[in-house]
């Protein structure tokens, strides 16, 4: 799939029949590419579906009532993810209902309603994939895990535990409250398995529970397998990528259109709005070397903040791959990640609102600037 | 007897070349040894990081260990080479003067640290070994690329 990313790796060729065969074969690939992507791509909504079965099996099997909310069936996710994630799921809603949930009469007394619910949502959070499944049970008990963990011998004193440690031994291997072993549970292979088939996507489960209200369980799922439009630009000598969809608008800026404001830095105006300019060269460190008569701004569009970036050059738009960074150097400000160009050569991956937050934020006469804008509007 | 046993046991370090000094590093860290790839410097990095490169498919940060160690670097870097270490899971690559080759001893035959003054830092070094009528310095390597370094460096720039 990478090397199909690659579609400008022939720009120097000069030959005219070359291009327009090379021409072809790019669209070619792109159609194919877009295909085989946007089979990749699947909504959540049929695994979840799967769900509604396994909630009506087992609530039929154990005598409960059992509602299944199901919140943002569109989310997409990678296919090789969604395979991975399906029998975890499945572990966990069973879970829910037969840990989670109280049998009917209990719920009655506790003052709840009759029919348990158990919630499945599924959304995106920055570069992740969330899917939380709560339930609205009896939540988990440190006292009995406590004491199940001490007589199946996982640990030997729980006196230096914190409650919330306490809970996370449901993931340990062989860890099962139940002494029969049924249909559906008791085997105390589960939740370890949960765990390590998570883990093994790079992602990560958190458990949260309170007791008497229910229990949820967050699985965050790195979207790394994830392909984003990207905009590639120069900077210097230099490519990075900016995710498309920061980008909101190109402009072409004349220099006489830019002002310099001392003490405020450099402010264009863009159809009636005032916004502020950076310079991503100024910023990444690299050479100045703008001769021209006009510098080509990239507009961005935050929640709360617009403004604009000046560029060296954009050279074009493609599909990326988004790649993890080294641990070493992971989470560096204003870098997503990086992505490995047609020639080979790693790009990195650039989040302008990251990168010019500060400045923006530092900048009280920015703010000033923008609040005028907002009234303005 | 037993202890005995344990520090006759072989010890192997790839050993290199930085400046006019050579130096080793424990085998069992090191994955690979490959040419200096093309690297993508990071924005604003300091110097001694030369970037990153694409080591099939998967990114990889590179580090000058001659900047990082202040060592000045040898003639015109015809030999130079990229050592790819592994230390607890974080795999870095090394831009070295040249590779010599693999070294062979018994822990026994690493002398410590002697106390004189050196380009570098010696918390740096595990110890010294001499063979064939030349010193190798041992490095520690998981000091010298301290991660925490890079990761205050992060905050420095947050």
């Amino acid at each position: 799939m990478q090397t199909v990313l690659g579609q400008r790796r022939f720009t120097h060729i000069q030959d005219d029949l070359t291009n327009k065969s090379i021409a072809q074969m790019s669209k070619l690939f792109k159609e194919v590419q877009e295909l085989s992507m946007s089979l990749r791509m699947l909504p959540i909504k049929n695994s979840f579906q799967k769900m509604e079965r396994i909630i009506r099996d087992c609530s039929k099997l154990l005598g409960k009532k059992v509602k299944l909310h199901l919140v943002g069936e569109e989310t997409e996710v990678d296919k090789t993810v969604l395979e991975h994630i399906a029998d975890p799921l499945v572990h966990i809603v069973r879970n829910a209902v037969d840990h989670g949930l109280e049998e009917t009469e209990q719920r009655v007394e506790a003052g709840k309603d009759q029919t348990g619910n158990v919630e499945m949502m599924a959304f995106h959070e920055g570069n992740n994939l969330v899917i939380q499944i709560t339930d609205d049970g009896k939540g988990i008990d440190p006292e009995v895990i406590k004491n199940k963990a001490i007589e199946k011998g996982i640990i030997q004193n729980a006196s230096t535990m914190t409650d919330g440690e306490i809970i996370q031994l449901i993931f340990h291997p062989g860890f099962s409250t139940k002494d029969e072993v049924t249909d559906l549970s008791g085997r105390g292979v589960g939740m370890d398995v949960v765990k390590t088939n998570i883990e093994n996507l790079g992602g990560e489960v958190k458990l949260a529970s309170k007791l008497g209200e229910g229990s949820s369980l967050k699985i965050i799922l790195p979207l790394t397998l994830a392909i984003i439009d990207g905009m590639v630009i120069r900077s210097g000598l230099q490519q990075f990528v900016l995710p498309l969809g920061q980008v909101f608008e190109l402009i072409r800026l004349e220099y006489d259109d830019i002002n310099n404001i001392p003490g405020v830095g450099q402010l264009f105006n863009i159809r009636g709005e005032v916004m502020p300019l950076f310079t991503i060269n100024g910023k990444l460190g690299q050479k100045i070397n703008s001769q021209n008569q006009s510098e080509i701004v990239i507009i961005i569009r935050g929640l709360r903040h617009a403004f604009g970036v000046s560029v060296d050059d954009v050279i074009g738009q493609q599909q990326i791959v988004i790649k993890k960074l080294g641990e070493d150097i992971r989470g560096l400000k204003g870098i997503m990640g990086s992505a490995i160009m047609g020639d080979g050569k790693p790009s990195f991956i650039l989040d302008l609102y990251e990168l010019f937050k500060d400045d923006l934020q530092s900048n009280k006469s920015y703010s000033k600037l923008l609040n005028a804008n907002e009234s303005a509007a | 007897m037993e202890e005995n046993l344990k520090t006759e046991e072989l010890n192997r370090y790839l050993e290199f070349d930085l400046g006019n000094q050579s130096y080793a590093v424990h085998l069992l860290s090191v994955k690979e040894v490959i040419t200096v790839p093309d690297t993508t410097p990071l924005p604003n990095g300091p110097d001694y990081f030369v970037g990153i490169m694409n080591l099939r498919g998967q990114i990889i940060s590179v580090v000058d260990l001659r900047k990082k160690l202040r060592i000045e670097s040898k003639t015109l870097g015809l030999e130079e080479a990229v050592v790819i270490v592994d230390l607890q899971g974080v795999s870095i690559g090394l831009i070295v003067d040249s590779i010599n080759k693999v070294l062979n001893f018994s822990i026994s035959d690493i002398t410590e640290v002697p106390e004189v003054q050196s380009q570098v830092n010696a918390k740096y070094i595990q110890g010294v070994y001499r063979g064939e009528g030349k010193l190798s310095v041992l490095l520690d390597l998981e000091n010298v690329l301290n991660i925490n370094e890079i990761k205050s460096y992060q905050k420095e720039v947050a």
